[in-house]
């Protein structure tokens, strides 16, 4: 019997660290797809997460509801395992081709409604499923005797242990060296095994589980293993109608490929064109080029913050002066993608010895650099997420003007207009010049289709004019294609600037790392291009301050506290959501934080998931085992104090100014990894409590009944976070509104705790 | 307690269910301008028809047309852009692009808002898919342009950026007070006019780019919401009416690239616009809604230019790629290089007057003779 005993738990418990691998694995994937395939920003993977986590919350809530579930759990188990390891790698195939089905224009963008509708159909089957993997889990082990109050909060933390698990598995080896088939088919694999472990491990009615599906995903994972390749190029060539393939592949930071036409290579990183061989865009790479290597009187050295490839290091080493470049660029399979399709010339500048490429995180480069540059070229796209804000910031800028010598000039080439600037490019260009002239004694804006900012403390650039630059051109004896002095003289001719400056004032927004607008302001400017039907929502959205957000935020805490009156159990879902929620705001803060300060690379970020993971995993072991009704009772009100005190806590942390350039990377590490943990921890530590809670000592049924509602509020509160912290309030509001709004919110849920007495009424 | 469903509607629609309120409306001192060209239906409804553009939108009392430029306000159709331009720079005649037409002249340029197709690659879209209600404008009454012009020391006004058509009256009124100060009136148009507005038009006009903007309707329905018919109508018109007629051809990589569609479309320039008729072949970028397309191979380019020339053409020109042997105008009948252009600026001349400094023969267009050329 013992025997029996610990193969029914040893299966169990693989079949709660199966749920926790497959779904991030799953997630990754599909996240990836479907960026490529509709050129996303930071919005679109908000909205790919909170769709995934929603379609879950529905998929556990629906299962919650069966009874099915409860009798045979191990069979419902495999079903849903059999659903899920199905309908992932059909997703991944129907992603692909959803523009062909859909009769969309294979490369125009499409509308945030569209990609909505689209990623909702594609997520839903396969994110259900997993949704109800997770209460078949819980009631399997509920069957399994033992306290059924406790299995919840034991599927729980398994289940993150897989997530923590998978996550580096789908980081560091499915996504860089496998096709998402070859995932899909190694899932099937371990949910095939998994149910086998079931079909030996008796179950509590004596019934065996048969073999048919077990067989099923094991023979199906073959099949994908197999075909896989063939898959693969069909999808591929779905995805990318009529274009020719040169190669298609992932690195850990993003999806590339190559796409060959009229003795053309275009190389695209997720979904959108970022380098074209040999003929780049000549205009843009000479105006970012020539001008600040003309603005010094001999540059030497040149720092390069990305871009490289796409003919700026060959504009720059035309300059005979030039004696070092360095280049900095965070995917090293990028540069390997542009060393084996670029023309020679780009080739040859990327080999030459002049040129040193480093494979670092830009503001970690230039925290921890001791060098001077003549001239730093910020080869960046604007900010499209909050990673890489922080090169936009004014303290990044601040930084880098320390890097300059004498005459050293920090140019930056961002989209303008010579027409109209509409309200939003208005705001980021305003913003742009607002935040350089912060940064910087003195800035020159070149206007143009593309502005040109010019930046230095040694020298005032505006006292160059047109006629020098021609000058200087002339006597280093360069020839660019379109700079010419003809051509100076209309990028200098007065009625230029005087337009430029009449439509764009002086009174911007300074973009900081914790008050981010500029990156506020171009994810609603990329959201009003493709969906203009959206503007009037994104004008009311832009105009948010903490002020109008906190009187909706105390009235759900008031009509809470009337509820619960009432209704005692209520309280429940609303603090295990506003817990999600402010534990989701929390971590994507600390993380940032630490990037700030530390600097990122793809392995760092998966390491703090991990420890907010690992927080969490031993907060839900902790409270898993406990009874006690008034004891449940005051760890939920422990764990509302505790969120109250990091909230605040961060808060006095991030008035300290300066504090992000001030703080060293092991400072960083002691302070900003325990604070990651303990939001983790407190997170975790409320979920077991809260499901016993709400379903009361009653039967195993109702405990995983209760066990899929409260995790479904906790999953819809992590989503709200994720989507409405990650894209609305961080940016928008800034750091230390949002957390003064989570405060309150904690605040609210902590007093409706306080008034709905639950602990006391279970017990009385 | 929250309903589930409540809950559910949440989760999934988060930021965006929250209530899209009243569009609040930078409202301009609008000159209430009757439109020209258009009827009043007489069926007791209040409604007008357009007839200005090859749409002719029938327009309800209150709404506007297509373009969001013409608006029936209680039964008068209505030209809101009229005084009110978005827009106004001075640019290099060569950005129209006008190669052949008062090279290295400055052309003062105007638009309001508005535009009667859907291009998903537009460049101005900021302003071309919003209406004259909706732009920052400045207010300027048209006696104000031809003086604001000569102060700029330019040579010409130009309507260009977005549709010149959806403000028509203020591009007629405005093209007359220009000539009669001595000002060029130039414009930059999709070409999609009804034939009889054109007209009006072409009597006050000196030059004209149009887009010509694929060779097939499947392009110019599936692209641009338009008609190709219309617009050929609208080439052979202004050739007819003796506006010198300048055309622009973006090349799209797998739109309009083919190299059927480019012979076909130089055939047809040659047969019924004329040899002389300088055709720009533009290198596209990834833009507005065409972001994964990718930037057009220069061989494409070459390829069209080399078949324009094939057909007949004597000034194919290969645009948006600075630094190209294509920016260049060459003599017809020598084929040596009498302008030499980088981009827009011209770099060097070999022109005697309006004739080409190797064979004497004479370069098509006008205003060789002025703007301070190198001869």
């Amino acid at each position: 019997v013992n025997s029996s005993r610990l193969g029914r738990n040893g299966a169990a418990r693989a079949c709660a660290v199966t749920v926790g691998v497959s779904g991030i694995v799953a997630q990754t994937a599909l996240l990836r797809e479907i960026l490529a395939q509709f050129s996303g920003n930071e919005l679109y993977v908000g909205l790919i997460i909170a769709l995934w986590i929603a379609a879950e919350a529905l998929g556990a809530l629906l299962a919650g509801r069966c009874a099915v579930i409860r009798r045979s759990p191990a069979a419902s188990f495999i079903n849903f395992t059999l659903v899920f390891s199905l309908t992932f790698p059909l997703c991944i195939f129907l992603t692909r081709s959803c523009k062909v089905i859909a009769a969309l224009p294979p490369d125009q963008a499409a509308t945030l409604p569209q990609v909505i509708t689209i990623a909702a159909a594609l997520l839903f089957p396969p994110a259900m499923a997993h949704g109800a993997q997770f209460v078949a889990a819980t009631a399997l082990f509920a069957t399994l005797g033992g306290e059924p109050q406790a299995a919840a909060g034991r599927v729980y933390s398994l289940d993150t242990l897989g997530t923590i698990a998978g996550g580096g598995l789908a980081s560091f080896v499915l996504i860089p060296w496998c096709t998402p088939f070859q995932s899909a088919a190694l899932l099937l694999f371990g949910g095939g095994a998994v149910s086998l472990c079931l079909r030996w491990a008796p179950t509590a009615d004596g019934r065996r589980i048969s073999f048919g599906l077990p067989l099923i995903l094991l023979l199906v994972g073959m099949l994908l293993l197999l075909y896989g390749g063939r898959l693969e190029r069909l999808s591929l060539a779905l995805q990318w109608q009529g274009k020719e393939l040169l190669y298609s592949g992932n690195s850990p930071y993003q999806n590339i490929v190559v796409i060959h036409n009229q003795q053309q290579h275009t190389v695209y990183t997720d979904g959108r064109p970022l380098f074209t061989f040999p003929d780049a865009d000549i205009e843009a790479a000479e105006l970012f080029v020539h001008l600040p290597l003309l603005a010094h009187p001999a540059p030497q050295r040149v720092l390069l913050l990305g871009g490289g490839a796409g003919g700026l290091l060959t504009e720059i080493l035309r300059y005979g002066s030039i004696r070092r470049v360095d280049y900095l660029e965070l995917d090293p399979a990028l540069t390997e993608t542009i060393g084996r399709f670029a023309d020679a010339a780009s080739r040859q500048a990327l080999a030459d010895p002049r040129v040193k490429i480093h494979y670092r995180d830009v503001r970690e480069f230039v925290r921890s650099s001791s060098d001077r540059y003549d001239v730093i070229l910020i080869g960046m796209p604007l900010p499209d997420n909050l990673q890489e804000n922080r090169c936009f910031s004014v303290e990044f800028l601040r930084r880098l003007a320390t890097l300059l010598s004498g005459k050293g000039v920090v140019a930056l080439l961002a989209p303008g207009s010579t027409a109209y600037y509409g309200p939003e490019m208005k705001r980021i260009t305003e913003s742009l010049l607002a935040t350089f002239n912060a940064a910087f004694a003195h800035t020159l804006t070149v206007p143009g289709e593309q502005n040109l900012f010019l930046a230095a403390n040694g020298f005032d650039p505006a006292e160059l004019t047109a006629a020098e630059f021609a000058g200087r051109l002339a006597a280093r004896g360069v020839r660019p294609r379109l700079i010419s002095r003809e051509h100076l003289g209309w990028l200098f001719d007065p009625t230029q600037l005087a337009w430029f400056h009449d439509n764009i004032g002086a009174g911007g927004v300074v973009n900081r790392d914790l008050e981010p607008y500029l990156l506020a302001r171009q994810i609603f400017q990329t959201t009003a291009t493709f969906s203009p039907e959206l503007k009037p929502l994104l004008e009311r959205l832009g105009k948010l301050t903490v002020t109008s957000l906190l009187p909706g935020v105390a009235l759900l805490a008031l009509v809470m506290a009337v509820v619960v009156r009432f209704r005692p159990k209520a309280a429940l879902p609303y603090l295990i959501a506003t817990s999600g929620c402010s534990a989701m705001i929390l971590e994507l803060a600390l993380m940032l934080l630490f990037q700030l300060v530390h600097g990122t690379m793809i392995q760092t970020v998966g390491l703090l998931i991990a420890l907010f993971m690992a927080g969490l995993w031993c907060g839900s072991m902790l409270t898993t085992a406990a009874r006690d009704a008034a004891r449940d009772f005051r760890w939920l009100a422990a764990g509302e104090a505790g969120f109250m005190l990091l909230c605040a806590a961060l808060f006095l942390l991030f008035s300290a100014s300066g504090f992000t350039t001030a703080l060293s990377a092991a400072a960083a590490f002691a302070l900003i990894l325990p604070l990651l943990l303990l939001s983790g921890f407190l997170t975790g530590l409320q979920f077991p409590p809260a499901v016993r809670l709400f379903g009361g000592e009653s039967s195993s049924g109702a405990s995983s009944r209760a066990a899929s509602f409260i995790y479904a509020f906790d999953l819809g509160g992590g989503c709200l976070g994720g989507f409405g912290g990650g894209l609305l309030l961080l940016p928008l509001l800034g750091f230390r509104a949002t957390l003064l709004l989570l405060l309150l919110l904690k605040g609210g849920s902590f007093l409706v705790l306080h008034i709905s007495a639950i602990g006391g009424r279970m017990k009385r | 307690m929250i309903s589930r469903r409540t809950f559910m509607k949440t989760v999934c629609l988060t930021a965006l269910a929250l209530p899209a309120g009243a569009r609040a409306l930078a409202a301009g001192v609008a000159e209430r301008r009757e439109a020209l060209w258009y009827q009043r239906l007489d069926d007791g409804t209040g409604r007008v028809r357009c007839a200005l553009c090859p749409r002719r939108c029938t327009i309800a009392a209150g709404g506007s047309g297509f373009c969001r430029a013409r608006k029936n306000v209680a039964g008068t159709l209505t030209s809101l852009g009229y005084g009110l331009p978005c827009s106004l720079n001075v640019d290099p005649i060569e950005k129209k692009p006008f190669f052949n037409f008062y090279p290295t002249t400055r052309s003062f340029s105007l638009a309001c808002a508005g535009c009667n197709l859907r291009c998903r690659f537009c460049q101005n879209w900021e302003i071309s898919q919003l209406s004259p209600l909706e732009s920052r404008n400045y207010l300027t009454p048209v006696a104000q342009i031809p003086t604001l012009a000569t102060a700029q020391g330019c040579r010409s006004v130009a309507f260009t950026y977005t549709e010149p058509t959806t403000y028509f009256e203020y591009m007629l009124d405005t093209a007359r007070a220009a000539r009669a100060k001595g000002v060029l009136a130039v414009t930059h148009s999709n070409g999609f006019i009804n034939p009889e507005p054109q007209a009006e038009l072409c009597r006050h006009l000196d030059a004209a780019n149009i887009d010509l903007k694929g060779f097939s309707e499947k392009f110019y329905s599936s692209v641009c919401e338009g008609e190709l018919a219309p617009v050929l109508a609208a080439l052979q018109n202004y050739r007819k009416r003796g506006v010198w007629l300048e055309v622009t051809n973006l090349v799209i990589p797998g739109y309009n690239d083919s190299p059927a569609m480019i012979r076909e479309m130089c055939g047809w320039i040659r047969q019924n616009l004329g040899e002389q008729t300088p055709l720009h072949f533009s290198r596209f970028f990834p833009l507005y809604k065409m972001t994964a397309v990718p930037p057009t191979p220069v061989k494409t380019l070459e390829m069209a230019r080399e078949t324009a020339l094939q057909a007949g053409l004597h000034y194919p020109y290969i645009g948006n790629l600075p630094g190209h042997p294509g920016n260049s105008t060459y003599c017809p009948k020598c084929r040596k290089m009498v302008i030499r252009r980088s981009g827009f600026s011209v770099l060097e001349t070999r022109l005697k007057g309006d004739r080409c400094s190797f064979c004497s023969r004479r370069i098509d267009g006008a205003g060789f003779m002025i703007g301070g050329m190198k001869i």
